[in-house]
């Protein structure tokens, strides 16, 4: 059941009738919120739902425990028991075939041939985002920065709340806990809040995102013999994908959290309008950048603190590397986050250098300079993304000496039609976000009038209508 | 309803809450002129024509009753199609088929100097087979040679047709008369949710916006010179001419496919079926398993028909070397060399010949053979059908 599917239409409409019939009574609406976030996980494959309760029971049991043990030593092992559940969970569920496999190969080198032993399971949808939700709830109570839930009603909203459940934003109990145990006081406000957030998240996955799949998926499916130009366009055109894909979901998530009387945090600020790498994870999936700077490199820079710089970047290279594997188990996520652990390295060796390059006073230098920042930036992204999107290292390689050696116009390979499509599907959100980027605020659009809001929003409903792809194709983020 | 759940206890707050609620209900008004248009444009040009009455699909049945060829522009419930032209015969057919579109290219060529026709319907399920079967039953017209396209997702529990449900209730009256689920709700207490179930759904078309895209591709192609100028109402109309820019369906049953598509160059299908993969057209419905209930439906009707005299004869239409590639040596996919093992040993031991495989190799089939990456061309059609018939089989089975 994904958003933009007739079936989550009909089940949104049933519940929010009920959700709002019940409303003022905190606890039979999140007994339904409950009952619903179970019904809409459990649409995709019913024995998921065992892992989501068994996460959930787990960190519940375990928070409790460690409130409540008496010495340090003793809410360290409880805290190591949660880690390892749901760590465990991860582990076998995604992980285990991948090491399985790497490590057959590895024998297989030393001629130690034999079956490696793989797992005929499939990859249990957000799975990679409700453990770290839960991992981060048992943290925060160890660190003293939170009280476990008493409620496990509460809690287990907390973990299946299913606007976010199978592509996040990864939430914080710190921030949730509050507005799940509170009465939630609808407003009209908010209602349209969530309607604005809703038609631009369904913007940005059905037009923009599935729109340009059909440019970056031909490139990457093709096998072999890449035209450099074609390479360079499908990249550009897996950026917004990605993009439009994932931050649409989380505008829509967002918009559902208002309706309930929920504020989801923001996942995205224009982060294709950074200006270096540091600045990029600023603004793109925060809500993991921060689960992982929280959680891994702050513990990890304090732990080696002795080792002066090098210990940061040892720890961004770590926190990083293990960012690229929670997208995947393949080598591919690997390099992407290594990858990016080596340009926030490198960003963090030149930042004294590039301190010292004073901004010129002249307003248009100044905002050229600025311009060909960001266009640097999104160029060391997107090579970053050619990792990503890649099916193996080998592809990765192959296309990027295309763009080296084999960068050339050719005719008859319709490189016309590709650039003037990604052009046609990313316009109206460049214009949008560069209204938001230059009135620093995400929120510009709604600031408008009523009439100028309506013209936004028939804008993004006729693009949908006429040209919006309505397969209801799965979200990127899904498979993570 | 609205004022009632945003109520509160004062007055003042009541009175602000209903200033709130007619401020909403004057903001979705703005957008109504957009629902006018997807609801006007759904409904006028009706690209698949579900509100179009049941006379235009008896008007084409009569007219290929009457040895008419017909040009169709848009989906058609042709289901529906068949069952009035079944039901306007008067004389026996010798040879029919029960198909998907793969098997629309079969045309009475193939069989010389016997009465013919194809029943092949968009998308079939077994279902389908098994009503115009009793369609043809009821009638006291059986045929002397049926002549059944396989298609591996005739074995797929999930593979539904939602859309038209026509033939169901001939279905059950077969499963009634050969006494296969005794007990099982009444045909007629069936039929009626079908038709609940195809009314909510044609309704709710009216504010479906791939329905819309549809519409829209329909009224682009009405804009090409083919159709006489014709715009929105006019569907098919009959015609002698075989170079049309429109499917035209032949009086025989079998469906050539419009100019269009029939002069595509290899490259061009070649990149429609990378991408009708990249689209997922291949992972609509799960596919993971031959469902053994299906299985046992499928064997009861063959059945009857060898017990009835009736000559069976199994048509495994290829597909596209690319499709077929990916296809077998995907997890996901690969219960079709399943499905073809097990076909081809029920065949095997009820001594039914078998024309074709699923892989294009096995009946040399190569890319220029296709016209997309699940329909082979219909002169290659004939090809692999000449070559059984002429006794130079492929290693398929041979017709008697």
């Amino acid at each position: 059941m994904v958003f933009n599917s007739c079936q989550f239409f009909v089940f949104m409409g049933v519940f929010y009738l009920l959700y709002l019939a019940v409303n003022g009574k905190v606890r039979v609406q999140n007994a339904l919120l409950l009952i619903a976030s179970y019904v809409f996980y459990g649409s995709w494959d019913w024995r998921f739902l065992s892992l989501l309760l068994a996460s959930t029971v787990l960190d519940y049991i375990c928070g409790m425990q460690i409130y409540m043990a008496d010495g340090e030593r003793r809410r360290k092992v409880i805290l190591g028991c949660a880690m390892f559940g749901n760590l465990f969970i991860l582990g076998i569920f995604k992980y285990f075939n991948f090491f399985s496999a790497n490590l057959h190969l590895l024998l297989s080198r030393f001629g130690l041939p034999g079956d490696p032993v793989l797992f005929n399971i499939i990859l249990p949808l957000g799975i990679s985002f409700y453990t770290f939700q839960t991992m981060s709830y048992s943290i925060d109570i160890y660190r003293g920065e939170m009280k476990p839930v008493r409620n496990f009603l509460d809690f287990a909203v907390f973990v299946a709340f299913f606007p976010h459940l199978v592509a996040g934003p990864i939430l914080r109990a710190k921030t949730m806990m509050p507005q799940i145990m509170s009465p939630r006081r609808l407003r009209f406000s908010r209602f349209y809040e969530g309607c604005h957030l809703m038609v631009w998240g369904f913007f940005l996955k059905v037009f923009v995102a599935d729109n340009l799949a059909m440019i970056v998926d031909p490139v990457f499916s093709s096998s072999g013999n890449y035209n450099g130009v074609m390479v360079l366009l499908s990249l550009y055109a897996f950026a917004f994908q990605i993009f439009g894909d994932f931050a649409g979901y989380s505008c829509i998530a967002m918009g559902l959290g208002k309706w309930m009387g929920f504020d989801i945090p923001v996942n995205f600020n224009l982060p294709y309008f950074a200006t270096n790498p540091q600045g990029f994870w600023k603004r793109w999936h925060m809500s993991l950048s921060t689960w992982f700077m929280d959680y891994l490199f702050m513990p990890l820079s304090f732990a080696w603190r002795g080792l002066g710089g090098l210990g940061v970047m040892a720890a961004l290279m770590v926190t990083f590397t293990l960012c690229g594997f929670w997208h995947g188990a393949s080598w591919t996520f690997i390099l992407w986050g290594v990858y990016h652990g080596a340009l926030l390295s490198g960003y963090r060796i030149l930042q004294p250098v590039l301190a010292g390059i004073g901004e010129p006073r002249n307003r248009i230098l100044r905002n050229a300079w600025l311009i060909l920042r960001m266009v640097f930036c999104f160029h060391l992204v997107c090579l970053g993304w050619l990792f990503f999107r890649a099916g193996s290292i080998a592809q990765a390689k192959s296309m990027i000496e295309a763009v080296l050696f084999n960068f050339r116009v050719l005719p008859g390979i319709g490189i016309q039609h590709y650039f003037l499509s990604l052009l046609f599907y990313t316009a109206f959100l460049l214009g949008v976000q560069v209204l938001q980027y230059r009135k620093n605020d995400l929120e510009a659009v709604r600031k408008y009038s009523f009439p100028v809001r309506a013209a936004f929003y028939y804008t993004c409903l006729l693009f949908i209508m006429f040209f919006g792809v309505m397969k209801q194709n799965g979200f990127i983020y899904f498979q993570f | 309803m609205v004022s009632s759940i945003f109520s509160s206890k004062s007055a003042a707050h009541r009175e602000r809450v209903r200033g709130l609620t007619v401020g909403l209900i004057a903001r979705a008004a703005v957008f109504l002129p957009l629902v006018i248009l997807l609801v006007l444009v759904n409904y006028i040009v009706d690209p698949a024509a579900i509100f179009t009455s049941d006379d235009t699909m008896r008007d084409i049945a009569s007219r290929l009753l009457r040895n008419e060829n017909v040009a169709i522009l848009s989906d058609h419930n042709d289901r529906l199609l068949q069952k009035f032209y079944i039901e306007g015969l008067t004389e026996r057919n010798e040879v029919v088929v029960f198909g998907s579109s793969r098997s629309h290219q079969i045309g009475e060529r193939l069989f010389p100097g016997r009465t013919f026709h194809n029943n092949s319907v968009m998308a079939s399920t077994l279902g389908d087979y098994i009503g115009l079967l009793e369609l043809y039953r009821e009638k006291g017209l059986l045929p002397r040679t049926v002549v059944l396209g396989v298609d591996p997702w005739i074995f797929n529990e999930h593979n539904h047709v939602e859309t038209w449900r026509t033939l169901d209730i001939y279905t059950y009256n077969f499963f009634s008369f050969v006494g296969l689920y005794a007990g099982s709700p009444a045909s007629s207490l069936l039929n009626d949710i079908n038709t609940r179930v195809f009314k909510i759904y044609k309704y709710s078309q009216l504010l479906s916006i791939s329905y819309f895209q549809s519409a829209l591709q329909r009224l682009r192609s009405l804009a090409r010179d083919d159709h006489k100028g014709s715009l929105l109402r006019v569907r098919y109309y009959p015609t002698g001419r075989t170079d049309l820019d429109a499917d035209v369906e032949l009086s025989d049953g079998s469906m050539l496919a419009s100019r269009s598509s029939r002069m595509r160059e290899n490259d061009e299908i070649l990149r429609n079926v990378k991408a009708a993969f990249i689209l997922g057209h291949f992972a609509r419905q799960a596919f993971s398993r031959r469902d053994p209930k299906l299985t046992h439906e499928f064997e009861v009707f063959v059945k009857y028909l060898l017990r009835e005299k009736i000559q069976v004869v199994i048509w495994l239409a290829p597909y596209h070397p690319y499709a077929y590639d990916i296809l077998s040596a995907s997890d996901k996919y690969s219960v079709i060399n399943e499905v073809e093992n097990y076909v081809r040993d029920f065949a095997d031991g009820n001594g039914i010949p078998v024309i074709g495989s699923y892989g294009p190799k096995a009946c040399g089939m190569t890319e220029s053979d296709f016209s997309d990456a699940i329909h082979l061309k219909r002169e290659s059609v004939n090809k692999m059908f000449a070559s059984d018939l002429g006794g130079a089989g492929s290693g398929t089975a041979r017709l008697g």
